[in-house]
């Protein structure tokens, strides 16, 4: 074993690999898995150019241990560019980006070109892989803690799809009022009628950020999206609060559901009390009248 | 540097000095820092009639008194009614005392989660029944004038149509009646919502998922604009007052009752029931045609929570024929407090009153050939 590698105390370049080969298996496994993606056939590239992005995170670290003639001494500059290639992108590559939202080599759609299924893509792999893992039926007598436990991570797993999906929706308008921004100016240099002060250029950018915004929130697409985040965010907190409940079975604290049970008892008492007093009251008043006459 | 490239230079310069200027606001003898009047929902009241979380507060007139019959006003479920006592001279409630009227107004309170059950039945042949039937005691008076605020203009509606022997005159403000519209995004969004899930979760509707759905209406303005604007007026005390005054007031925010607000958006938002006069509440149809006391019905121009397409179908399908429609050039929030609009909202309503004062129920009077309908 080489002696570096023996003092670095983490095996990294088995690490490295370890994890390069689960990708490269994952990307081979995707085609086979979805339909819809085998009609997409870039995705295993995709993959890879993620993967590469990943080798760049880490090769300071590898770079410094396995130093060879081909890959020099730079961890500065190529730590600091993957890692702005990872946190910008929100750990996806630019092809990934490109393919999620349809861009292709075509010019920029905005959120028009947004692909609402690509989002729905990637759950599919979940709910294909992850998911049949986490329903398989349990057994003894920690059964019904861990369904409840693995019912939960499902659901999160839920909600965080939906709104990653909703956030970039709503980051879509953004995107594209900087694009036509840039078009404006360009215009208005050209016509010679650009303004001196930057408080006009701001109206402008507000103005078309608040149109692009509109035609998002008039679209199927959106209201959809935004039942969906609901849906899910009640789901998961549905599934959580049950987790909580069990919980609080070992505490000498009420659920809620149990508080509930009792509003809505004490709810139906007080509705009949009042009902019954207004009949009181009625026939009170119409006796009144009677031994007045 | 080409063309483009210059001009961004020039705005990045013109920038930078926006920030400079910017942290010279900040570091000068702050408004911010010194003594400064944010209340709201000052004008003095008495509280004068109380059954769970709700209150009824009376404004005495200061003014000379115009009319006899108090003036009931029933604000939403959604946010609280201290919006028409914001500030001095931008108050409704103390624009109504100057010029004569006996006010009295609901105060929804907090609801929590053992409100959760509440319906719309039981706000409204509940706690309205009562607060009416109070009225006309303490008064000694069959009946009382009743204007409704937004989601409060509904109920009023639906109160007005159930006891119409209670209400002699009724003001309906920015008040939503029919919901089949695609003016309004709320009309749009709410199509495909399932509340059921959501209240299992969380019991009644949660004020702050309300308020971020309300901030998603117009993002670019009032999530960027508006708080841009707070930046540069910062040396402004009046401008930060009333900035500050309106920030507490959009932000403070009681759940909504689960079920009241289930049904509120399957009934009316999803099947549009009520224009119909379909919808049911409290095992009674709400019938429209029973609402044969005289109506006002005011909404804004520019509304986008509840645009003219719903509220303007009302007064052709009540049973009244006599009934006003008056649209004003504003929108939602700003038909109260606009000082534009103190100007010809209050007044008007006022006016409109005081014309039917001690007049019976206006059932003779001809119909014009089209409701009468003003723009302001």
């Amino acid at each position: 074993m080489d002696q570096s590698h023996e003092n670095s105390g983490f095996p990294w370049p088995e690490w490295m690999e370890s994890t390069a080969n689960l990708w490269l298996s994952a990307a081979q496994r995707w085609r086979e898995l979805s339909a819809s993606l085998a009609s997409c056939p870039q995705t295993e590239e995709y993959m890879q150019a993620s993967l590469s992005i990943w080798r760049a995170f880490f090769m300071p670290w590898t770079a410094m241990q396995f130093p060879t003639a081909n890959e020099s001494q730079q961890p500065s500059f190529d730590m600091v560019q993957a890692i702005m290639q990872v946190i910008g992108s929100g750990g996806l590559s630019e092809e990934m980006l490109k393919w999620l939202w349809n861009k292709g080599g075509g010019p920029d759609p905005g959120f028009e070109g947004f692909r609402p299924d690509a989002v729905r893509e990637w759950a599919d792999i979940y709910e294909k892989t992850v998911q049949p893992l986490l329903k398989i039926p349990r057994m003894g007598t920690g059964r019904v803690y861990q369904e409840k436990i693995n019912r939960l991570t499902d659901k999160l797993r839920s909600y965080q799809a939906a709104v990653s999906e909703f956030q970039t929706l709503l980051s879509a308008p953004m995107e594209k009022s900087f694009a036509d921004m840039s078009e404006e100016l360009d215009r208005l240099k050209e016509k010679g009628e650009a303004e001196q002060d930057s408080r006009a250029y701001y109206g402008i950018w507000i103005k078309i950020l608040e149109n692009h915004y509109m035609s998002l929130f008039k679209s199927n697409e959106y209201r959809l999206a935004l039942s969906r985040v609901l849906n899910e965010t009640a789901a998961f907190r549905i599934t959580g609060n049950d987790v909580l409940a069990e919980f609080l079975e070992f505490l000498p604290i009420p659920t809620n559901k149990e508080i509930d049970e009792i509003y809505k008892e004490l709810y139906m008492l007080k509705k009949q009390t009042r009902e019954a007093t207004k009949k009181i009251a009625k026939m009170e008043s119409a006796l009144a009248k009677k031994d007045i006459q | 540097m080409n063309a483009s490239g210059m001009l961004v230079n020039d705005i990045m310069t013109k920038w930078l000095e926006g920030v400079k200027k910017s942290r010279e606001i900040l570091k000068s003898p702050s408004t911010m820092l010194g003594p400064l009047d944010t209340e709201i929902a000052k004008t003095p009241y008495d509280v004068v009639y109380q059954e769970d979380r709700i209150k009824l507060k009376h404004y005495s007139p200061t003014g000379d008194k115009q009319l006899d019959t108090p003036l009931l006003m029933v604000y939403a479920l959604i946010n609280r009614e201290t919006m028409l006592d914001l500030q001095k001279g931008r108050s409704v409630v103390e624009n109504f005392m100057n010029l004569g009227l006996d006010v009295y107004m609901i105060d929804w309170g907090y609801p929590t989660r053992k409100d959760r059950y509440l319906t719309i039945d039981d706000h409204v042949n509940g706690y309205m029944d009562n607060v009416v039937d109070f009225l006309r005691n303490r008064h000694g008076i069959e009946k009382i004038n009743l204007m409704g605020i937004c989601m409060g203009g509904t109920f009023s509606i639906i109160y007005s149509a159930l006891h119409p022997e209670k209400i002699k005159n009724l003001v309906t403000t920015v008040a939503p009646s029919n919901f089949d519209t695609d003016q309004g995004l709320l009309h749009i969004w709410t199509k495909e919502m399932n509340l059921g899930r959501i209240l299992e979760a969380y019991g009644n509707m949660p004020g702050d998922m309300l308020n971020l759905c309300f901030l998603l209406l117009n993002p670019a303005r009032l999530v960027i604009d508006k708080y841009v604007s707070f930046f540069e007026n910062m040396n402004d005390k009046d401008f930060i007052e009333n900035f500050v005054r309106m920030e507490k007031w959009i932000f403070d925010s009681p759940d909504v009752p689960g079920e009241t607000i289930k049904q509120f958006i399957e009934d009316c938002y999803q099947k549009n029931l009520l224009i119909k006069s379909k919808m049911v509440v409290g095992g009674t149809r709400v019938d429209l045609k029973n609402i044969t006391m005289p109506l006002l019905n005011i909404y804004g121009k520019y509304d986008h929570l509840v645009p003219p397409g719903a509220c303007e179908l009302l007064t052709s399908k009540v049973g009244t024929r006599d009934t006003e429609d008056l649209c004003i050039d504003t929108g939602h929030i700003g038909i109260y407090v606009s000082s534009k609009s103190q100007k010809q909202f209050t007044p008007k309503i006022v006016e409109w009153l005081k014309q039917r004062e001690g007049a019976a129920h206006r059932e003779s009077k001809p119909k014009p050939a089209k409701a009468g309908s003003k723009r302001l």
